[in-house]
């Protein structure tokens, strides 16, 4: 019992999306024998189905591995999945700092990418052992020897002795499971010191309350304990601790140096923080573990109940969502387009799209979104300063002493072929480029200072875009800086459209505002009467269209008696019409409010 | 046992040459052998259907197309044999024939009143030359007043002809002109047709992929349609139905059964019947349907028989009776489904569609301007 800890390994897998850090889970978890390949799903640690689609993965899951290595002992493998993308930074640097070290997934035919980098650095941030794999060995296309000399140059860790895997075909799996006893140490850490245990994950049980996903750094924690939070302060009673296999199992005590979970009848996810610690309300310990930060949305949008759908089900549903997402904001909002519904707030715009989605797909909710925004710092006259998420909110002109929009520290990774045109598109969205440095002869990392605004609009659709799908963004919060920015309003029939209200840089007031007219017109159906669409800036009209009245709806033969053709046709029209949303006396058909933010390739 | 009243309506499915606007299912043939051959077949569709019939009464048939008057006298009249051999048609029934100016002659004409069709209805489209020869028509103006003419001195006393406008690059003038020599013609019964450019026809690609002409603006249409009714109004026409005017009494009693909710059974390749509380449509294509008629087999297919749940049948109600002057009677509903009209749509589409369509004396109805953007008031029903 002394040495259990040498028993142990806790770590992490990270990779750039795309990588194939799910499939390697898979593979681990099949080679230590946890779950038989009959049983099997693909991607075994992707448990929601969107995760699944995408292929990414947004909500952390844990296993317990035991693992039969060569050298005659058992070890416990404590696998922490991380989120992949660039919204959840935060989780995955908490996740991070529950292990020893970090498996290091580099995509043999891709070489290392932005977000290699970003959560190489996140792991190097919290001293963890980085130990390279290169994935993906069996692709005509893998150039191992040119990808390990690349991780040593631009990460600066060893990698010649990289095991090389194909997670897709299950080969090199044995090799990286004894490198991983070999080369992650063994957790540190003493069980007779008061409890310190980090939460790094939670999720809401209908039975059991919040269930917290803990690594035990010092001291035991049992059922029974009374605990305390130790940055929110609040104290529970243990009711439950367990490993994860990946499925709770419940156990007598968790120590020093494991990981498991611990239920302690707790109400909401956002009372067990990410981030915080865990110690013992009798017997604390004096610091908490460091790091701890309450995450902040940075974006917002407004989130309305569509046609036909009740606002009871649409709060119904965020409200189950927020109990298992403490980054996910929400309160009501009223639009006088859109009528009752909620300003959510959110970590960045992938966080918003998985968001919105859930509510499509798992509560099956018609919902209608505006224009995501970010927050901004509008100083008035008198000093005070207001924070203004929603555009409508945006107080009278000549209040206002001046705006500060925030600005972000952008990393973008491209092959050097596509320098031109990523300065090309970070140049129109306001961005300045810092520095450009080569990473290897071929690829090339821009560091950009830019305003969100801009990136949470497009710029990922025209990155993506622009570099086939080869360049890639990351991209942390830096500051606040004064910008002219402007209220941009859509008006339909004379009337204002709140709901297609945004707040923009004077620079792009007049594009965004052409552009907007013109994908609406596009859109918005002839009505019985002309329907002028115009954006405006105050009382100013800065571009308008107009859709052309129709006359005539009317089918004139009568197809010998076939009434089913003719239902049909009408049945078609009314489905088309179910779609619409009413402002005023125009119809907007609900697909309007995504379209005015899409990417246009052409514009 | 109480006798129900049925429209036959019998489909010839060829025509000397398609017309370049037309979508409507026919063949172009020129052998009379087909069609002598296609009579024997419609026939026997008819001897099969003889027995599912017997409980009613026919009180319209309608020999359409295509082109009907392709037709020999010999081949019509072993045509109307099978009908009465079949069919109990009654004394007074509406027996129409579709005749095109072209394939019109003496003889044909005298044929079909000797085999009891009292009414004829002559698809003359224009008075105008060019426009004829725009939609590709085998007349000319001349041959279609000459056979008016013949039908009304060989005995037809209840002549329709068709007008079609919005034609590309018709002018509201050279349109007024026809309605004006139609009504001077005197036929009891006229229909106006908008022209719908259907996807696949020459008329089709000429205007939207050629460009060689312009399609007519709708704002243009609707005037043409409004312009011509007053016209028709003034000279005692009577706008019975969206595309149809009559003098009173003229109405068309078999078209009338399609918006009235009336059965009516189709016999020929792609007819559509209302029968027996189904709706099914005949197989379109010849080969399928000669093939069921040689193994002595109806010639549909049964899996797609329509069945409508009661909701849609009331909206199907609704919307056909709707393009009718008088509307659709709350009486008449409530007693057929036995439920208020009101009770199953929401009354705020008065609202939505105010000026649109009205309800009055227990009747509701389209305006002049409802008509217009039936469409939309009527998907409100179904």
């Amino acid at each position: 019992m002394k040495d259990y800890k040498k028993y142990i390994r806790n770590f992490s897998i990270i990779a750039h999306i795309d990588h194939g850090k799910s499939t390697l889970a898979d593979r681990i978890i099949e080679k230590t024998g946890l779950v038989s390949k009959r049983d099997m799903r693909e991607q075994f640690l992707d448990n929601m189905d969107l995760e699944r689609e995408r292929g990414i993965t947004i909500k952390l899951q844990t296993t317990r591995l035991v693992f039969q290595s060569k050298d005659g002992n058992e070890y416990i493998f404590n696998l922490i999945d991380t989120p992949g993308h660039v919204d959840f930074t935060y989780e995955v640097s908490r996740s991070l700092a529950a292990c020893e070290g970090a498996v290091l997934v580099v995509d043999a035919t891709q070489g290392v990418e932005a977000q290699t980098l970003a959560n190489v650095y996140l792991a190097m941030d919290e001293d963890l052992e980085i130990m390279p794999v290169l994935n993906k060995i069996d692709l005509p296309s893998a150039r191992p020897d040119e990808v390990k000399q690349e991780i040593e140059d631009v990460i600066g860790v060893e990698a010649m002795d990289a095991p090389l895997v194909s997670a897709k075909e299950g080969t090199g799996i044995e090799e990286l499971l004894e490198q991983i006893v070999e080369k992650i140490p063994a957790p540190q850490g003493n069980e007779n010191s008061p409890l310190k245990a980090l939460i790094f994950d939670s999720y809401y049980d209908n039975y059991k309350g919040v269930v917290i996903y803990t690594r035990v750094f010092d001291g035991k924690i049992k059922k029974g304990d009374m605990i305390r939070l130790m940055n929110t302060g609040k104290k529970y009673e243990v009711t439950e601790v367990g490993t994860l296999s990946p499925g709770p199992v419940e156990c007598a005590h968790l120590m020093a140096g494991e990981v498991g979970y611990v239920c302690a009848s707790i109400k909401q996810v956002a009372d067990a923080r990410v981030g915080d610690t865990i110690t013992l309300a009798d017997h604390p310990a004096d610091q908490p573990l460091p790091g701890y930060k309450k995450v902040q949305p940075m974006v917002y949008c407004g989130i309305y109940p569509a046609e036909g759908e009740k606002y009871e089900n649409v709060k119904d549903a965020l409200e189950k969502l927020q109990v298992n997402d403490a980054a996910f904001h929400f309160e009501p909002e009223t639009s006088t387009a859109l009528g009752y519904g909620f300003r959510c707030g959110f970590l960045g715009l992938l966080h918003m799209e998985i968001i919105v989605e859930r509510l499509e797909r798992e509560f099956d909710l018609a919902v209608i979104t505006t224009s995501p925004s970010v927050i901004y710092k509008v100083v008035m006259n008198d000093g005070t300063v207001k924070m203004v998420q929603n555009p409508t909110n945006l107080p009278d002109p000549v209040l206002i002493d001046h705006i500060e929009e925030p600005m972000v520290k952008a990393d973008i990774m491209v092959p050097k072929d596509y320098v031109g045109s990523i300065m090309e598109i970070c140049q129109e969205r306001r961005g300045r480029m810092i520095n450009m440095e080569y990473i290897t002869e071929n690829r090339v990392n821009l560091h950009y200072d830019m305003p969100l605004n801009e990136v949470i609009y497009d710029f990922f659709d025209a990155l993506k875009s622009k570099t086939r799908g080869y360049g890639s963004l990351d991209y942390e919060f830096s500051r606040y800086e004064p910008s002219k920015v402007v209220k941009l309003d859509i008006l339909l029939n004379k009337d204002l459209v709140d709901a297609f209200s945004m707040i923009v840089h004077e620079s792009k007031a007049y594009s965004r505002g052409r552009f907007v007219c013109e994908k609406l017109k596009e859109i918005i159906p002839m009505h019985q009467f002309e329907v002028p669409i115009q954006a405006s800036i105050g009382q100013k009209i800065i571009a308008r269209e107009t859709v052309r009245a129709y006359r005539k709806d009317v089918i004139a033969k009568c197809y010998g008696g076939d009434i089913s053709r003719k239902k049909k046709l009408l049945e078609k029209q009314k489905e088309g019409k179910k779609r619409m949303r009413q402002f005023g006396t125009v119809e907007v058909p609900q697909e309007a409010f995504t379209a005015v933010l899409k990417y246009d390739d052409n514009k | 046992m109480t006798t129900n009243n049925l429209g036959l309506y019998i489909h010839i499915p060829f025509c000397r040459q398609k017309c370049k606007y037309c979508d409507f299912l026919s063949f172009p043939c020129t052998s009379e052998q087909v069609y002598g051959e296609y009579v024997t077949a419609v026939g026997m569709e008819m001897d099969m259907r003889r027995e599912d019939c017997a409980g009613y009464e026919t009180d319209s048939v309608f020999i359409g197309g295509g082109t009907p008057s392709l037709l020999s006298p010999e081949d019509l009249t072993r045509l109307m044999e099978k009908v009465r051999e079949n069919f109990r048609v009654t004394d007074d029934a509406e027996i129409t024939i579709e005749a095109n100016p072209a394939s019109l002659t003496r003889d044909k004409i005298a044929a079909y009143l000797a085999a009891g069709i009292n009414r004829i209805s002559i698809g003359i489209q224009s008075f105008d030359n060019q426009v004829l020869r725009r939609l590709g028509r085998l007349h000319d103006k001349n041959e279609a007043f000459q056979k008016i003419q013949m039908a009304r001195k060989a005995g037809f006393d209840n002549i329709s002809i068709d007008l079609m406008f919005g034609i590309p690059e018709q002018s509201n003038k050279t349109w007024l002109d026809s309605v004006r020599q139609g009504i001077f013609l005197g036929p009891q019964h006229i229909s106006l047709y908008s022209l719908e450019l259907e996807k696949g026809t020459p008329l089709y690609r000429e205007v939207y992929e050629e460009k060689k002409f312009d399609p007519t603006p709708e704002i243009i249409d609707r005037e043409m349609y409004h312009d011509a009714v007053e016209l028709l109004k003034q000279a005692g026409y009577r706008h019975y139905e969206i595309s149809n005017t009559a003098r009173p009494g003229f109405e068309s009693r078999h078209n009338l059964k399609y918006w009235s909710y009336q059965e009516y059974l189709g016999v020929g390749p792609g007819a559509s019947s209302f029968f027996g509380g189904k709706r099914f449509r005949n197989y379109a294509k010849m080969n399928a349907y000669i093939n069921a008629i040689k193994h002595r087999t109806v010639p549909m297919d049964a899996a797609t028989i329509e069945h409508y749940s009661e909701l849609e049948e009331m909206g199907i109600y609704v919307f056909t009776g709707l393009r009718k002057e008088e509307g659709i009677s709350l009486t008449d509903f409530r007693q057929r489904f036995e439920v208020d009209l009101f009770s199953v749509y929401d009354p705020a589409i008065l609202r939505r569609h105010k000026g649109m369509i009205n309800l009055y004396d227990n009747r509701l109805y389209l305006t002049d301007a409802g008509r217009d953007v039936s469409n939309r008031i009527m998907a409100e029903f179904v």
